[in-house]
């Protein structure tokens, strides 16, 4: 951090190609969209080159950096609900992933019902219930890293992902009732 | 624990994020409670869902063009900018109020005294003048001179 504090490209340069995937992946499932999932990540990555010299190793770095992204991507969403007449196409909104099979497109189509699915849960869950949905399912931080970023305590973050939980649990049983081949491609 | 709080520690007992003692305390329930036992196996299925999801794709080549071209741009805070980082700036502005206390004060001295620099350091001497008992000094030389009165007087 002190060498991108002092303008070291070549170090920031591996910095973001460590961090951009974990970084697009919450931003992505945060925010529902491809295109403003990138957005984020460039305004995040420019914070931290911003914010460098004031970086303290006092917490582990990945916990620093979900603060900026989350911080960012909470702000953004409610920018976003402020300019409700700018809202992303539900089309544009839905996730992209890495394709299926091109040869399977039974699977292909099936992975895209459940990336449907999966995006109007998070869409669902409340702001704070989404970050650390989305965070501990997706990222893989632990509970007491999901308080420190969201500055709550391990109690509340329990109650979040307890609540965002059976949110998602609720939209993949009635979409199962109405599309058993998400149920097959689920279990 | 009630069954509304074992319902909520489902599923931080399947993500292994409960201390000892209630998970035990979970784990009795449920082999007690069939319904309870349905929710967990519902959760369960639900997390090991999300565990299949594809990852979502890599940043792309253009994204790391701009973040990479926005480094460049963006050029790199002077020294001062930062060495000033937040545990450094408070002592610095401690001291410059305090300075700035001073500066102040001394100014208001000075304007009392009328801004003469000789005024300021007959008050300054203000005691040894008194105990001299002497009148009509104006400056410093003048007080000088009585100072080393004594001297002259022991010279032969």
């Amino acid at each position: 951090m002190e060498r991108i504090a002092r303008g070291d490209a070549p170090a920031f340069a591996a910095l973001f190609d460590r961090h951009q995937a974990g970084v697009v992946r919450f931003a992505q499932r945060f925010l529902g969209s491809r295109a403003r999932a990138e957005d984020a990540a460039q305004e995040v990555f420019l914070k931290v080159h911003r914010s460098a010299a004031s970086y303290r190793p006092t917490a582990a770095f990945k916990t620093w950096l979900f603060r900026i992204v989350t911080n960012h991507c909470l702000n953004a969403e409610r920018g976003q609900k402020a300019r409700p007449d700018q809202l992303v196409a539900s089309e544009e909104a839905l996730p992209m992933t890495e394709p299926r099979d091109a040869a399977d497109p039974a699977g292909t189509l099936e992975a895209r019902e459940l990336e449907g699915v999966v995006h109007r849960a998070l869409q669902a869950m409340s702001d704070r219930e989404r970050a650390a949905f989305a965070m501990c399912r997706f990222d893989g931080l632990a509970y007491r890293d999901i308080a420190e970023v969201l500055g709550a305590t391990e109690l509340a973050v329990k109650s979040l992902i307890h609540r965002a939980t059976v949110t998602m649990m609720k939209h993949l049983d009635a979409h199962r009732v109405s599309s058993p081949a998400v149920a097959g491609a689920a279990r | 624990m009630t069954r509304p709080e074992l319902m909520e520690h489902l599923t931080a007992y399947i993500d292994g994020e409960l201390d000892p003692q209630t998970r035990a305390e979970v784990e009795a329930a449920l082999a007690s409670d069939p319904e309870l036992r349905a929710m967990e196996q519902g959760l369960r299925t639900t997390v090991a869902t999300m565990q299949q999801l594809p990852a979502p794709a890599d940043a792309s080549a253009d994204l790391r063009r701009r973040v990479l071209s926005g480094f460049a741009q963006h050029e790199s805070p002077p020294w001062w900018r930062r060495w000033l980082t937040v545990p450094r700036l408070v002592p610095v502005l401690g001291a410059g109020a305090l300075a700035a206390v001073v500066v102040v004060a001394r100014g208001a001295d000075e304007r009392a005294l009328g801004g003469e620099p000789d005024a300021i350091f007959i008050a300054q001497h203000l005691d040894e003048l008194e105990a001299l008992e002497l009148q009509g000094l104006e400056s410093e030389q003048d007080l000088d001179l009585v100072l080393e009165l004594h001297t002259l007087e022991a010279t032969p």
